[in-house]
């Protein structure tokens, strides 16, 4: 019997091992596979690239679920991000330690500058790192506004919390009724707190199958979509995910 | 062909609990599976029994059915893997947007499948097997609520594995009812407002 157990712990070791180093060679052999030359990267080629797509997002989130964030890769997304005409964005890490970043709005200048050239001033870029207690944002929209939010776990979980303790004290007074709770006088609140549109995708990257505490309420109807890792995100790839979030058909319970 | 008759069509094995005999490939997967870490809770969202149907030619109602069986059957595998608690994803608030019949048939094959359980209750102890159905149950016609109650009634002693059954829920609408229950709770001055 001892033998058997034995071959059997052996087994499970091989079968461990071999799934680990298929995963691995997704991280490490796909910038080999990718390292060809690719047309250069301007404000026209990326728009033109948009217009290929099915559908593109109007609120993208990137969920930053490494223990190394790259400053560069992350202002790199955006930048790419604006050129397509995507004007929601939301950045998010656990901890918050992009919140606290002093070189965020630094490296997307510098990496405006890069890509975009003398178009790089065409785009106004507004961060908001708060969720509750935000400026409001500007309500007449041009294409070229970009709004970033920056988030962390506190602004998930715990904005429900401070919306059930709103929404109790007005109970209390008198002012509502239990029956007023409902999921869309609770929408309209969370709403009226970020001005961000639900996210429709979501772009997770990191070995975690989880959202690890992105925006519950937001996410209901999101396509979730990942990539092994954000350091030295290259263009293609980021691009075949927007081809794949365009293909993607939704029944809403239908 | 309406819901009902073709639900009245069911196999006799149709129950929730069973023990099936297994191939020695699938009892070995099975045994080098246990020598590592297994998930304590592994939730199945219920997908594609209309698209089952489709490809194998038969009735909506009848896809649900089979949908069912197979349930039953990650049931067992999660039981003899010991992952001891599953969550099903059988019916969500959207799906009422359906065609009357479809969600008729639904119904009806829930109002069934929760009156076999009473008769397997001597099973159910046996393997300790505790059944929980969460949602907005208020939404369901009233003698599905009640047969649901009588389940859940019955096993609720049961400690060993539970089942939870998901019917009638959407994230949104389970977070608001949290949210009104805290509501009344400091209405009632049990929960203190800091």
């Amino acid at each position: 019997m001892l033998f058997y157990d034995v071959l059997l712990q052996s087994i499970h070791l091989v079968v461990t091992w071999g799934t680990l180093l298929v995963s691995w060679m997704a991280i490490f052999v796909k910038p080999w596979k990718l390292s060809q030359k690719t047309r250069p990267l301007n404000l026209s080629s990326i728009y033109s690239d948009s217009k290929l797509l099915q559908k593109l997002p109007i609120h993208i989130g990137f969920l930053f679920l490494e223990d190394d964030l790259s400053c560069t890769d992350i202002a790199t997304l955006i930048v790419w991000c604006m050129s397509l005409g995507i004007s929601y964005i939301s950045l998010y890490d656990r901890k918050g330690i992009l919140k606290r970043n002093a070189f965020l709005e630094t490296e997307i200048v510098r990496k405006q500058k890069e890509l975009l050239g003398k178009d790089a001033t065409r785009f106004n870029i507004f961060l908001h790192r708060h969720f509750f207690n935000r400026e409001k944002l500007v309500v007449e929209r041009n294409i070229n506004q970009i709004d970033v939010q920056l988030l962390s776990e506190e602004d998930g979980r715990q904005s429900l919390v401070r919306t059930a303790r709103q929404f109790s004290r007005a109970v209390a007074v008198k002012q509502y009724k239990i029956s007023d709770i409902s999921p869309s006088t609770i929408d309209t609140f969370l709403l009226d707190k970020s001005s961000f549109p639900d996210p429709d995708l979501v772009l997770r990257f990191g070995a975690v199958d989880s959202l690890l505490g992105f925006l519950p309420w937001q996410v209901r109807l999101t396509e979730i979509l990942s990539l092994p890792t954000h350091h030295n995100i290259d263009y293609k790839s980021f691009l075949r995910l927007l081809q794949a979030f365009g293909d993607t058909k939704q029944r809403f319970g239908k | 062909m309406s819901a009902n008759l073709t639900i009245k069509t069911f196999r006799k094995e149709m129950s929730w609990v069973r023990k099936t005999e297994q191939s020695w490939v699938h009892r070995l997967c099975q045994q080098v599976l246990k020598c590592g870490p297994v998930p304590k809770h592994v939730a199945f969202i219920m997908d594609g029994n209309r698209r089952f149907a489709v490809k194998n030619s038969l009735e909506r109602a009848e896809g649900h059915i089979m949908g069912f069986e197979k349930l039953a059957k990650a049931l067992e595998w999660c039981s003899n893997l010991g992952i001891m608690e599953v969550t099903v994803y059988a019916f969500s608030i959207e799906n009422f947007k359906r065609s009357k019949d479809e969600v008729d048939g639904l119904m009806e094959l829930a109002r069934q499948k929760f009156a076999k359980l009473l008769q397997e209750k001597e099973n159910l102890d046996k393997h300790g097997v505790c059944i929980r159905v969460l949602g907005n149950l208020n939404l369901l016609p009233h003698d599905v609520q009640v047969a649901v109650a009588n389940a859940v009634n019955l096993t609720k002693h049961n400690a060993r594995a539970v089942l939870n059954v998901c019917f009638a829920y959407t994230s949104r609408d389970e977070i608001c009812s949290a949210m009104r229950d805290v509501a009344h709770g400091v209405e009632q001055g049990i929960i203190r407002d800091r």
